[in-house]
């Protein structure tokens, strides 16, 4: 008797560790999220400016897109259920998903993706993106549910350019005309999965569950708030105090602090972005083409990446980061570490004794890092820099806009589109501040973003980085990775290395 | 008299602003545009902002809008920049007020502690604290508070803001930044005051009350603080310059939306409306702050008293 009801409060309890194991694994509605960001958005508007590391975690939970991301960072529909492409490649058929709402009330549809690419185009609204946006032509509403984009040339890109940092939401034409855009830069209104409820400037942005919602039973959170802690110890504390539950991105060094908490579980994943190294080749000494190439041969980048990142970081080997498919396969050779042919290509240019002024912006402080390596680094063949620390924007008029500088290190970010890493290769762009100046890659670099055959394209891309190498005045230094540190308390989300999250699939456990 | 006056110079003070600002290397618009951009959209950002204009047309402009108490539009955010100061002006006051309350008493009774027991150990105890207190900057204080009081023993919360409201959730976050901001202040009116007591000791009336039979203490607290505390005041009024200052930092650090966060973010932008904003503020509470001391030196010194009736008559 005793064995059986022993037996039997087995099978129970059995029976309910089976369910609460289901059960733990079925998502949970409701919650609160708190998200910490490390600069406050200017703007929560995506198409009108331009978002720094912080807006796009924010923006692509107010907003949809046309397209998503997957895990695997691969494309797949979100407003548009299906597209098609024309032969030449001129034209994109977008067939748009039914019955989605803005969170106003009002219906999406054509007119609405019409009226977000057209204001992206429209000079006056001084859209960042809009430089980016320029093989598009026009959009032509077919039906309520078919928007047609016509392009000036075919565009393999344009899926990801639709999918930039924050991406190209689509906000409701209705709260755009009645807020005007800077207003509905402080309250904006999308189809997300979040709508937009409070920002206390300074302080913190909340959003909140978005009941219809075009996905079924999502969101399951109730309730997203971004708290903008711009001190990286205040951060850090916050996050292991249980004042936070989740950090993008936090300077690398931290990391290991964060790995101890057991409540806390981080991942790090090989990102998009480049810190690259600058060579003014419009001034002496960097215009003779020899002593750009040797300061870059002189650099060890692994070592590098490892001072400046930490364990497991790695130098560049191309311009375009490994984890874009265009990728240049072979280490090329002025990424290559090699003092002694650095030495002799300085002698053979007359400059044995080089000297010069190495500048970093204080945008990330692993900018001025990289500048001391390299200072340690250049002194082995000979070379002395002096490195001067510029405030970020005194930087940009300086560098960037005057192009009154020898070297700097920048930070750069780009994408799984790889135009992003080279597109001021073009003739008389006034973001070409190195003044690289190469006929070949000024023609190739336009014609590379219009190839349609993957094969071809991938070896235009492949020819544009060999000659970007051998110009030598705009060179990745190191993959700068990224990096999500969450409480064990979060389900699904997807850190995606890219300035992006989808905060729709993701739930608590408690 | 004394309000023309600060009147007048907050205006120098906006004058001033306008032009330094313009002279500092970087723009508005750059920062907006970021990496990528055409000529055509700076030139057009730059006419939408009035930064196309002659320097003195600009000045002028700005300056007409001023005396009618409009203060612009930021160029970061498109806000008005009148309504989010005066919006983020009671968390920079409260914040000032706590740490006023935490580095008077603190100092000005750690002063007269060390000066009673002068040349004894406590005495060297209170001199080498403030020799910390003196020399560690605001947001070194306050990331130490942080990691004692927040990560090691999670009494108070390490960042965030509650709007003003008489509760314990509510200074509870706010200790830390007070903390922070006042300790330092705390101690430079300890060693001020302490110093300003030992030097009123040996005046005669001191010697003069201590002759009459009067007991050490009796003499300390109806004469020597009184008196000790004229030059302390004066510098109290200049270290309300130092806690504006150092608001900029601890707002920062833990994360509290007041003027000072809101002027640091205003600088590294270029954000020029802002930042020209933030300055007339700071000058604005610097001024109140010293009128107010000099208020306390008609309590505090009966012959300034006096002399403004005998003026009166």
């Amino acid at each position: 008797m005793i064995r059986k009801i022993f037996g039997g409060i087995l099978l129970a309890t059995s029976l309910l560790t089976a369910v609460s194991v289901s059960w733990a694994q079925q998502p949970r509605s409701g919650g609160a999220l708190r998200v910490g960001i490390q600069s406050e958005p200017r703007s929560l508007d995506p198409l009108l400016v331009i978002t720094d590391g912080a807006t796009g975690h924010v923006v692509s939970n107010i907003f949809n897109t046309l397209v998503r991301y997957d895990e695997k960072m691969q494309i797949v529909p979100d407003l548009a259920t299906s597209w098609r492409i024309e032969d030449d490649g001129r034209a994109v058929d977008f067939f748009l998903r039914k019955g989605v709402k803005f969170h106003d009330g009002t219906d999406f549809d054509a007119a609405a993706v019409k009226f977000a690419f057209d204001r992206i185009l429209d000079p006056a609204n001084s859209s960042p993106y809009r430089t980016f946006f320029k093989p598009v032509e026009q959009v032509v509403v077919i039906n309520p549910s078919t928007v047609r984009v016509v392009l000036s040339q075919p565009w393999p890109g344009f899926f990801y350019q639709l999918l930039y940092v924050g991406g190209m939401g689509i906000p409701s034409p209705t709260a755009v005309k009645a807020l005007g855009n800077a207003g509905f830069a402080r309250k904006p209104v999308g189809t997300g999965p979040f709508k937009f409820a409070d920002w206390a400037s300074g302080d913190r942005i909340v959003l909140t569950k978005n009941t219809s919602y075009y996905r079924p039973n999502m969101p399951y959170l109730d309730r997203l708030e971004f708290k903008v802690i711009p001190d990286s110890t205040a951060l850090t504390t916050s996050l292991r105090t249980g004042q936070l539950d989740l950090v993008r991105d936090i300077p690398s060094q931290l990391l290991p602090l964060l790995d101890k908490e057991p409540s806390l579980v981080p991942s790090v994943k090989n990102a998009y972005s480049f810190d690259w190294l600058a060579l003014n080749a419009a001034k002496p000494p960097f215009n003779d083409v020899r002593v750009r190439q040797a300061i870059n041969m002189a650099i060890d980048r692994d070592a590098l990446a490892v001072a400046v990142y930490g364990k497991g970081a790695r130098g560049s080997t191309a311009q375009i980061a490994s984890a874009n498919q265009f990728h240049h396969p072979r280490k090329l050779p002025t990424f290559t570490y090699n003092p002694e042919r650095a030495k002799k290509l300085l002698a053979e240019a007359g400059q044995a004794n080089l000297k010069f002024t190495l500048v970093s912006s204080t945008v990330k402080p692993q900018l001025g890092q990289e500048a001391t390596v390299i200072q340690a680094q250049l002194a082995r063949i000979g070379v002395t820099v002096t490195h001067q620390v510029m405030e970020h924007q005194a930087w940009l008029a300086n560098v960037l806009r005057a192009k009154n500088f020898e070297a700097s290190t920048v930070a750069g970010t780009g994408g799984p589109e790889p135009n992003s890493y080279v597109m001021f290769w073009t003739k008389d762009n006034p973001v070409n501040f190195v003044s690289l100046n190469n006929a070949e890659l000024f023609e190739l670099v336009p014609k590379a973003q219009g190839i349609i055959k993957d094969a071809e394209r991938k070896k235009a891309y492949h020819r544009i980085q060999e000659l970007g190498a051998q110009e030598a005045s705009w060179m990745a230094l190191m993959e700068v990775p990224s990096n999500a540190v969450m409480s064990s308390k979060i389900k699904g989300y997807v850190h995606l290395p890219y300035n992006v999250s989808y905060f729709d699939e993701v739930w608590l456990t408690q | 008299m004394r309000v023309a006056s600060a009147g007048a110079t907050l205006l120098v003070v906006a004058a001033i602003v306008f032009f330094v600002m313009r002279f500092v290397p970087g723009d508005p618009v750059l920062n907006w545009l970021g990496t990528s951009y055409e000529k055509a959209d700076y030139d057009r950002l730059r006419a939408l902002y009035g930064l196309d204009l002659p320097l003195l047309q600009q000045f002028l402009i700005w300056f007409s809008n001023l005396l009618q108490g409009d203060l612009g539009y930021s160029v970061l955010t498109q806000l008005s920049v009148s309504e989010e100061l005066w919006r983020r002006l009671p968390a920079t006051l409260e914040l000032i007020v706590l740490a006023l309350a935490v580095a008077l008493p603190l100092g000005i009774g750690s002063g007269i502690w060390a000066a009673w027991r002068y040349g004894k150990p406590a005495d060297h105890a209170v001199l080498t604290a403030t020799l910390l207190g003196i020399s560690l900057p605001e947001f070194f204080v306050g990331a130490l508070l942080m990691l004692a009081l927040a990560l090691q023993w999670r009494v108070f919360p390490a960042t965030g803001f509650e709007p003003f409201a008489w509760s314990t959730e509510h200074f509870a976050h706010m200790a830390l930044p007070a903390l922070a901001l006042g300790l330092p202040r705390a101690a430079v009116i300890c060693r001020l005051m302490r110093g300003s007591l030992l030097e009123v000791f040996g005046r005669p009336y001191v010697r003069a009350s201590l002759a009459k039979g009067l007991s050490r203490k009796a003499t300390l607290f109806a004469h020597a603080v009184r008196n000790a505390l004229i030059p302390v005041v004066t510098v109290i009024g200049l270290q309300i310059g130092y806690l504006v200052a150092g608001a900029v930092v601890v707002e920062k650090l833990f994360v509290i939306p007041g003027v000072g966060a809101y002027g640091l973010n205003a600088v590294t932008a270029r954000d020029y409306p802002s930042v020209q904003g933030f300055i007339l503020v700071v000058a604005a509470i610097f001024l109140i702050a010293n009128l107010i001391v000099d208020l306390l030196y008609l309590w505090l010194d009966p012959r300034i008293r006096t002399g403004a009736q005998g003026a009166g008559r």
